[in-house]
Formats: C-alpha cells, structure tokens, sequence
C-alpha cells in the first residue's frame, strides 16, 4: 500500500506533542503510535475527523498517496 | 458467573485439566500394574498384552491433548484467546484425536469391544470438530487483528 501518514509533520508544525493530540481526540498512546508508524490498517473516519479537529488541517494534510 | 478470566468457570476447568494431565501421568506409568489388576479383577477374558500396547501408544496423544487443553485455557484466563498459538493448539489437538481413532481401529483387530466403537465415534468427531473450530479461530483471529488495528 501507498499510503503514507504525515502525522508527525502536521504535528510538528502545530508542535503538539503525542500525549497531547491523544487526549484531544480520545484515543490512547499505543493507539497514537500505531498510526504514526504506520502499522495501522485503517483509519476510522470517526478518528480523522478529531485529528483535522485537533490540529486544523485537512485530511491531505495527513494522508499522502506515493507510487 | 464469570466464564474467562480469574476466578471464572474458564479457571476451573483449567485446574481440573491440570488434575487431570497428573493424574493420567501417573496412570501411564503404572500402566502394566494397573492392567494386571484391572483383567484379574474385573476382565479375565481381556487379551493383556495387545491391551497394553493400544493403551501404551494411545496414552501419549491423549496427554498431548490434555496439555495442549491447560494451554488454551491458560489463554483464556488472561482473557486473550484469540491468538495465533490457540489456532496451533487446536490443529495438534485434532491431529491427536485422528491418531488415537487410528490406533483404535487398528486395535479392534485384536480386541473388540463396544467401547472401542464409541471412542473411535468420539475421537473422530473430535479430529473434524477440533479442524473446522481451528479454522474458525483462524478467521478470527485474522478479525481481531483487523479490528485492533483500525484505528
């Protein structure tokens, strides 16, 4: 798959920290990670939205697709 | 009454399996004392020696099963059945039970007995029901995974 999460880009930018953007859209730690690694298999859009929410972006901002 | 976890249902079993694995351990041993006994008493007309034999081989698959049983139900008490290893323990467990319902039906060759018939029906059961419900775990394991991972 080709689809690249840039979390920790918009994160950076926002300079919010993981613990923090974790407890802004409800989700834990471990959870947080998983995404950021990109070992998640699927984002729930319930999920996104909270992150766009938290750090005011649009979901491209997070999402890249790469060949 | 609570099923899995600590002190449920689940935890029970769990030590009476334990029970169980010991107390077949000790039987295997004393295998050929406990036969003696058992064909004076009871059963005269029993053939000993192919009795012990069929007993003998069938006796380490069944210890297999019953361990590989605590395992599952170890799994279980911690609430986390659904792993890859318990799809693994089902498989041996079904393996096992085909191997005693063959040693059972090479065995009324030499002894036959009501009693044969019914463990080959049991343990035969056992191999295709322990089979499919592996697979089944299999899927859902492959579920959980999907679900945990959704973020």
């Amino acid at each position: 798959m080709a689809i690249i999460v840039n979390l920790d880009v918009m994160m950076a930018k926002r300079k919010m920290s993981s613990s923090e953007l974790a407890e802004k859209i409800g989700i834990t730690n471990a959870n947080l990670s998983i995404l950021k690694t990109g070992k998640g298999k699927a984002i729930r859009f319930s999920t996104l939205d909270a992150i766009c929410k938290a750090l005011d972006c649009q979901p491209g901002d997070i999402l890249e697709y790469k060949d | 009454m609570k099923v899995t976890g600590k002190n449920s249902l689940s935890n029970f079993i769990e030590i009476c399996l334990k029970i169980i694995f010991v107390m077949g351990i000790i039987i295997y041993i004393a295998l050929p004392w406990l036969l003696r006994w058992y064909v004076n008493v009871f059963n005269p007309i029993l053939n000993y020696t192919p009795a012990l034999v069929i007993l003998y081989v069938s006796g380490i698959p069944a210890l297999i099963i019953v361990y590989k049983f605590i395992k599952i139900f170890e799994t279980l008490k911690l609430d986390n059945p659904f792993v890859l290893e318990n799809v693994r323990h089902l498989k041996v467990i079904s393996v096992c039970s085909l191997i005693i319902s063959i040693e059972y039906i090479i065995g009324m060759f030499f002894i036959v007995s009501i009693f044969e018939i019914i463990l080959i029906a049991v343990f035969i059961i056992v191999w295709l029901g322990g089979y499919i419900l592996s697979e089944l775990l299999r899927k859902a394991v492959e579920y959980k995974e999907e679900n945990d991972l959704t973020i």
